[in-house]
């Protein structure tokens, strides 16, 4: 599949009030979803790789699934990344409520999630009043520096 | 010091803790309250599981004696260069977590400290809000809390040098053989019938080590250390511990002086807040030999579970991943060598210990 048909979609998707839109041509098949709530705001398939060959000379075969979702998910508003390497908590202890969820008001030094690295809890605070749009990781993930972990609007 | 205002359980275990027998009536006189408030302050203290033998017409004496917390001797014991940095130090009798509580008060300036101990925690939380278990007069649950500007590098390897800084302290208080499994775990080595210094014995926890941090928006970041230690170790105790953790132990095992808790306690701080200032300054390179030094999983057989496994997101699965420990890289994070020969420097999830050799 083209990039350029990729981007013609992401615009198409972005302009039109449509969360997701999945193409499928050949042996190969693109979905491409916004709103920040999906657990994977886009899944690219590719098919294996002597399939992506049968193009021959199209060089947008090698497309990666990480360049595009960062077109398809447009981060609106500020982002709050990650001041450390570590993994991501939601939640201050297994099985407890999250700290935010999407929608959420927060406030100034209000805390966000927990990033730990090596047992070393690190509460994450909010540098920004505002709601919560976005929430661009799951609970346990591992994040690296300066990784973005929300979007406050 | 325990004043008249401080709870009646915790003045009616100060009268106890010399283990001599007390009759009700002089506990009742000394505390100024009625003989039968202090038989419910007894029953109390028993049902936190203190052993306190005798009865209301005869007296009551406490079967293993213990030395109460007390800020004024705690603090008496404190080297002066601790001293003249500690903004408060402060014990109390029960609290739900002390770090929660130093964490949830205002910070103390940049390399200041404050120190808050409890006899009686019921939330203590190891980590990731995990209940750490203490008993009554036979461990020793204290938080440290001081502020950072800027930030130390190698910044996560804060826990490893309180682990450091705990191990000194317990050597200047007699112990042996204590031992730091990576990256928050006090552990005992069990040596069978030799003292070569071996690490191979089998690995029993006496304490651990929680390091909570809040990084401000400007840069000045709050960190508060809390420490558990397992003084000496009631079958209770030893039996509430959860499948698949290491067996619990107690620091007298290891010959640690635990009868006085409040020099201990003064060890333990003196120790955290001169070796957190050098932290502050070089971050983890002074502290990586006497860690590695100290390294009760090297060489050893374990498994990595990442969280996803017992998280909240059942569609994905968390790692569990087996191979040997290989020691500490320069930051602190644990070198994993897995069965299949890939290595990798692991900074989080579970490890456990595969096989206990004997």
């Amino acid at each position: 599949m083209d990039i350029r048909k990729v981007k013609k979609l992401i615009e198409l998707l972005e302009e039109s009030g449509i969360s997701e839109i999945e193409i499928k041509e050949g042996e190969e098949s693109v979905r491409i979803s916004r709103g920040p709530t999906t657990a994977a705001p886009m899944t690219y398939y590719a098919p294996p790789l002597p399939a992506l060959s049968i193009g021959g000379s199209a060089p947008t075969a090698g497309v990666t699934p990480s360049a595009v979702p960062s077109a398809a998910a447009p981060s609106t508003g500020h982002l709050v990344p990650a001041p450390m390497v570590g993994t991501y908590y939601s939640a201050p202890a297994p099985g407890a409520k999250a700290f935010v969820q999407m929608g959420d008001e927060v406030k100034v030094g209000q805390v966000l999630c927990i990033i730990e690295a090596m047992k070393m809890m690190n509460q994450i605070e909010s540098d920004r009043a505002g709601r919560i749009t976005s929430v661009l990781v799951q609970n346990g993930d591992p994040v690296e520096f300066g990784q973005p972990l929300f979007s406050i609007a | 010091m325990v004043t008249a205002g401080a709870p009646l359980a915790q003045r009616v275990f100060v009268a106890l803790a010399d283990g001599t027998e007390h009759s009700g009536a002089a506990l009742a006189e000394r505390a100024g309250v009625t003989r039968s408030a202090v038989w419910k302050a007894i029953e109390s203290l028993r049902a936190e599981g203190l052993t306190i033998e005798g009865a209301t017409n005869r007296g009551y004496r406490l079967a293993s004696p213990t030395e109460a917390l007390d800020a004024v001797v705690l603090r008496a014991a404190l080297s002066p260069s601790t001293r003249v940095r500690l903004r408060n130090l402060a014990v109390v009798w029960e609290i739900d977590s002390t770090n929660a509580a130093l964490l949830a008060s205002p910070p103390p300036p940049v390399g200041a400290w404050d120190v808050l101990l409890a006899e009686n925690q019921r939330q203590g939380r190891g980590r990731r809000g995990r209940a750490w278990r203490a008993s009554l007069g036979d461990s020793l649950c204290l938080s440290l809390g001081t502020a950072f500007e800027p930030l130390p590098q190698d910044l996560p390897a804060a826990t490893l040098v309180v682990g450091v800084c705990v191990l000194r302290a317990l050597r200047r208080r007699g112990g042996q053989g204590v031992a730091l499994k990576w990256p928050n775990d006090i552990v005992l080595v069990e040596v069978p019938g030799s003292m070569d210094g071996s690490m191979d014995g089998a690995l029993s926890k006496a304490g651990g080590i929680l390091v909570e941090l809040r990084v401000e928006a400007g840069g000045c970041a709050q960190m508060v250390v809390g420490i558990g230690l397992n003084l000496r170790c009631p079958a209770a105790i030893a039996q509430a511990i959860e499948p698949g953790a290491l067996p619990a132990t107690a620091l007298v095992v290891a010959g640690v002086e635990v009868a006085s808790r409040n020099a201990l306690a003064a060890a333990v701080v003196d120790e955290c807040v001169s070796g957190l200032a050098t932290f502050a300054e070089r971050g983890f390179a002074p502290f990586r030999d006497e860690w590695r030094a100290a390294d009760a999983l090297l060489g050893r057989a374990v498994r990595i579970t990442t969280v996803g496994a017992s998280s909240a997101s059942p569609d994905r699965a968390g790692s569990v991943r087996e191979g040997h420990a290989r020691g500490i890289d320069p930051a602190g994070a644990l070198l994993f060598e897995s069965t299949d020969g890939a290595c990798s420097a692991v900074s989080s999830g579970e490890v456990s210990v595969r096989e206990q050799r004997p």
